[in-house]
């Protein structure tokens, strides 16, 4: 296949209603489509010349209540990027892995996991990658205030440190 | 022999190299020199340095600093002592939080904030405890920023560089030669983008709500219109001023010569916002806002006589009648408005602008009784009889004569009572030479006014303007006597007029001389004169604008000693009380002439009258959200 | 007995003449270690190099933690570094000093508000010098390294003491941070703790759109 509008029509006709292939920018085209639908597309774009996952991104719609993956590919043959974006819900957020696709997908779904807590069945390994010793909300979500969070966690008032004389005075008074 | 090739000398080829000058910058000795003295660049941006005497204490620099390293320190100095320009507040700098981006210096608008070559500043640990080591430690890297660095001084904010926008938007203005030939409104107001554009440079430091008389709450409603919600900005105005609409023409802005920006630039033009917020919103969001505290509280059964409709009058009423007071004014003119309907020529406040604004009012419930003077239609007993209190809003209706020879001829006038008659729309002499003595806003009016009717009589306008001050000390507003000279009057300030010349009981000019000085020392009046320097302008008619004079007639001898008059204004207790228990005052008679104090005056004496009588208390008012 | 050790201040510790002779050389021959987290890291090698040529006061960088007199923090900490420079910081040998460098470590710099990074390193290692800037210049450090060999003639560089006599309370700090057991703001339920497979997921999926309909 030479002609990349070629390649776009075979598309649209392989996958009608479920999804369009529409041009973004010069070199940029997008998908949108569901979950449901997100691995046949994906298989089908890595035999259509799209070897390449670049990255996957993660974006907060927290006034939608929904998550959005965007799967980042590159075509070295037509030397165009293409972006497969699906939305899902943000209370129980879980998406296909990809990892059987591309190895190196695991990774993103770990990172993905572990600061969106977006869930990827299949994925072997979602352990935390970054943080250290995490249990609160996950932290790039929206509406996980980091400044609070910061003051209470590595600040003299919200950390409730004090100065040692007083720590020796209480043991005291408890010994005695 | 070649020395740099495999040879037994090979190892001592270097020995060359140990007369060279080293590469190495042997600091502390020396320092690096490479923009032409030692250290640092000539624009590199170290350590803080601030002018006190020139820092506003705005605080966008703490607004504006990315890493919330600024915090503005109370100075601890009186508020009400103070230089208006300024907040008593100055920025602290925490060097454990800065990061040097200069966006403080960029965003100062005084310029006062810059940076310096100086940017070492190292400690060691010093103190025992590691707690008490940590808070000394902070403390020690948080400096109050002062002229120390100044003779280093770097990256500095240049007008035409800063982040601030210092030039305003453009106002579309009729042309003088247009203008002069009706008395049609001339500033033709703020489009939206122009009114978003202006609204976007306010910095919202409320300098501007410490000044206004009234503490309009500038910044929140500057806000309001660049968020294009109109009601709530009129919302916000009607909280401290049923007025918007007219003080958005005529208010002497004392707001705009305090502005942050004015230090380095044009201020914003709050006026000029006011009004295109106040136009432009819905006749229904208007009705709504305005009178949203109508049926809030129950009507206490009190009924309050204000005496006159000018802008304290109205003001008193609509905030008394929201408090729950049954309110009746009395004004002797067919139409209510005062000073700002029969006093302000229409080219600066239209008709309709200023029926609006009274409209709400009047829907607020206030009854307003027109052609009814006091003391002639309506007795001044009988109305004290009828009314739990009375509020003396009469202003100054009446202008000041110079008391110069020979001012009693009929083509020597008084301006106040020719502005009167031109917004009567009765017949007004013209002549085709005048001579305006005066420096004031009024003396603009009249010598405006009269340019107007000259044009349309004779097709040319001859005025000249007199007033003793000199040119920058005239009273007026600047905009007003350029937009009077561009319209062709002539203007001779520094004089002060002797006598009026007669021949045969007809008007021939005006004799002058030179004023050296207005005031003296102590800032009192006292002209000193130069009677050896004489001139006379020669005009068929004088028309004398130097000042305003109250009336109260209405009252006996008796009462008005209670007034406690001293020098044309009164002299008041606290609470805006007069010597009689039940009459307040308010307005021009207290203050001088002016709207917006008198629109604050009117809101403070209606405050304090129902302090008076149910003293302090907290009224249920739906008030307008100020975040 | 317990000794009253709050009396005595350990910067005024009086030396004697051969911990004077010690100290001496111990400020003329300075192995450090630099812990390169942060953006500081940049402005060491101009530091070290011909340009400044550190060397000229006997300093000089060393590969392990048990050989080093002196580590530098350039920049902000992460907890999972903090982690790491602690257990740095208690292999050196004593003497130790420790240098942070930039508004970081004092209060928490350009990085005061975000959920991985400290805010004040003295509340986990005692910090004998710190220097102002983001980040400061060669000339600084060296003007802080200058400071700091005077403190340590004199016997004054006594962060590695402080760390001894407190360290109850630094232990506590650190732990309070590195192994949190709970959450900071409000805890995380993973709605997917049983670690379901996609099967059950899509056949839940499937029956909850029967039950909408």
């Amino acid at each position: 296949m030479k002609d990349i509008n070629e390649l776009i029509k075979k598309f649209n006709s392989f996958f009608q209603e479920k999804a369009v292939l529409t041009r973004k920018y010069k070199q940029q085209y997008q998908i949108v489509t569901g979950r449901d639908e997100l691995l046949g597309i994906l298989n089908w774009c890595k035999q259509y010349s799209f070897y390449h996952l670049a990255n996957i991104v993660c974006v907060d719609w927290l006034e939608d209540e929904e998550f959005e993956l965007v799967y980042n590919l590159w075509s070295y043959e037509f030397k165009i990027g293409c972006l497969v974006k699906i939305r899902i819900p943000r209370a129980r957020p879980w998406a296909p892995t990809v990892f059987e696709l591309w190895g190196q997908a695991q990774v993103y779904e770990q990172e993905i996991h572990e600061f969106f807590g977006v869930y990827f069945p299949g994925n072997p390994d979602l352990s935390s990658l970054f943080l250290h010793n995490w249990h609160d909300l996950p932290p790039l979500r929206k509406d996980f205030d980091p400044v609070e969070y910061s003051r209470q966690a590595y600040t003299v008032e919200g950390l409730g440190v004090k100065p040692e004389y007083e720590k020796e005075d209480n043991s005291e008074g408890r010994e005695s | 022999m070649a020395l740099g090739d495999k040879s037994f000398f090979t190892p001592f080829s270097t020995l060359l190299n140990i007369f060279k000058k080293t590469l190495t910058v042997a600091y502390p000795k020396e320092d690096i020199n490479v923009h032409g003295r030692p250290g640092a660049s000539e624009n590199y941006r170290g350590m803080h340095t601030n002018d006190l005497e020139v820092c506003i204490g705005c605080g966008t620099c703490s607004d504006v600093c990315p890493t919330a390293a600024i915090v503005m320190q109370d100075t601890g100095e009186d508020e009400t002592e103070i230089d208006p320009t300024r907040k008593p507040e100055q920025p602290v700098i925490d060097y454990g939080r800065c990061c040097f981006c200069a966006f403080c210096v960029d965003s100062c608008p005084s310029g006062s904030l810059s940076m310096s070559r100086d940017y070492i500043y190292t400690s060691p640990s010093v103190e025992e405890e590691p707690l008490t080591e940590l808070e000394w430690k902070v403390n020690k890297f948080t400096i109050k920023p002062d002229a120390n660095h100044e003779e280093e001084k770097s990256w500095s904010s240049e007008v035409d560089l800063a982040w601030l926008d210092y030039v305003r938007s453009e106002m579309e203005l009729y042309s003088p030669a247009k203008r002069v030939q009706s008395f049609i409104e001339i500033v033709q107001g703020f489009s939206r983008e122009q009114a978003l554009k202006e609204a976007q440079r306010c910095l919202e430091c409320g300098i501007c709500t410490r000044t206004c008389p009234a503490h309009m709450h500038i910044p929140e409603y500057i806000r309001a219109i660049y968020d294009e919600d109109l009601k709530k900005s009129v919302n916000i105005m009607y909280e401290t001023n049923p007025l918007p609409a007219v003080c958005g023409r005529i208010c002497t802005h004392k707001c705009e010569t305090v502005c942050a920006l004015s230090h380095r630039g044009e201020p914003i033009a709050i006026r000029w916002l006011k009004r295109y917020a106040v136009d432009n919103v819905k006749d229904e969001d208007l009705r709504e806002v305005a009178t949203k505290n109508k049926d809030v509280v129950k009507s206490n059964g009190k009924k309050i006589g204000i005496i006159g409709s000018g802008p304290a009058g109205l003001a008193a009423a609509y905030y008394l009648c929201g408090m729950g007071y049954k309110v009746t004014i009395f004004e002797k003119h067919p139409k209510a408005g005062g000073t700002m309907r029969y006093g302000i020529p229409s080219y600066r406040l239209p008709d309709d602008a200023l029926d609006r604004e009274i409209s709400q009012i009047e829907a607020m419930g206030v009854e307003i009784k027109l052609n009814c003077e006091v003391g002639k239609d309506k007795k001044w007993e009988i109305l004290k009889e009828d009314m739990d209190a009375i509020i003396i809003a009469t202003g100054f209706p009446h202008g000041r004569s110079t008391r110069i020879d020979k001012t009693n001829n009929p083509n020597v006038k008084l301006a106040i009572a020719m502005l009167n008659k031109i917004r009567l729309g009765k017949e007004v002499d013209v002549h085709r030479k005048i001579v305006v003595i005066g420096g004031g806003n009024v003396a603009m009016d009249i010598a405006r006014s009269m340019a107007r009717l000259q044009k349309d009589k004779f097709g040319e306008v001859d005025i000249t303007v007199t007033s003793l001050e000199s040119r920058e000390e005239m009273p007026a507003d600047d905009e007003e006597i350029e937009e009077g000279r561009e319209e062709g009057i002539v203007f001779q300030p520094g004089r002060s007029p002797l006598e009026v010349k007669i021949e045969d009981e007809e008007v021939k000019g005006l004799e002058v001389c030179r004023c050296l000085s207005v005031f003296d020392e102590n800032g009192r009046f006292s002209p000193k004169v130069d009677k050896k320097v004489r001139e006379c302008f020669p005009a068929t008619m004088v028309i004398e604008a130097i000042g305003q004079a109250a009336d109260y007639s209405f009252l006996t001898e008796n009462e008005q000693n209670l007034l406690n008059i001293h020098r044309g204004t009164l002299m008041i207790k606290d609470g805006y009380q007069t010597g009689m228990e039940n009459v307040f005052v308010a307005g021009d008679i207290v203050n001088g002439p002016d709207v917006i104090h008198a629109v604050a005056d009117g809101h403070k004496a209606a405050q304090e009258m129902d302090t008076w009588f149910f003293g302090k208390r907290e009224l249920p008012l739906k008030k307008a959200p100020l975040e | 007995m317990k000794k009253n050790v709050y009396m005595t201040n350990l910067r005024d510790e009086r030396q004697n003449a051969w911990e004077g002779i010690l100290n001496y050389f111990r400020k003329r021959s300075m192995w450090m270690l630099y812990y390169c987290t942060g953006c500081g890291a940049v402005e060491l090698p101009p530091t070290m190099t011909t340009r400044f040529d550190m060397e000229r006061f006997g300093m000089g960088p060393m590969a392990t933690p048990r050989q080093a007199d002196l580590l530098l923090i350039t920049g902000y900490l992460s907890v999972k570094t903090l982690k790491r420079v602690i257990r740095s910081y208690e292999q050196m040998q004593d003497p130790k000093y420790l240098v942070g460098f930039g508004s970081c470590p004092i209060n928490g710099g350009i990085y005061w508000d975000t959920y991985p990074v400290i805010n004040h390193l003295e509340m986990f290692l005692p910090v004998d010098m710190s220097i102002a800037g983001c980040m400061p210049r060669p000339q600084a450090i060296l003007d802080s390294f200058e400071k700091l060999r005077d403190e340590i003639q004199e016997g004054k560089a006594v962060g590695y003491k402080r760390y001894e006599k407190h360290y109850d309370w630094y232990k506590a700090n650190q732990d309070k941070v590195l192994n949190r057991e709970d959450a900071v703001l409000q805890p995380w339920e993973d709605p997917f703790a049983d670690k379901p497979t996609l099967e059950a997921l899509q056949a839940g999926e499937k029956m909850e759109e029967g039950e909408d309909k």
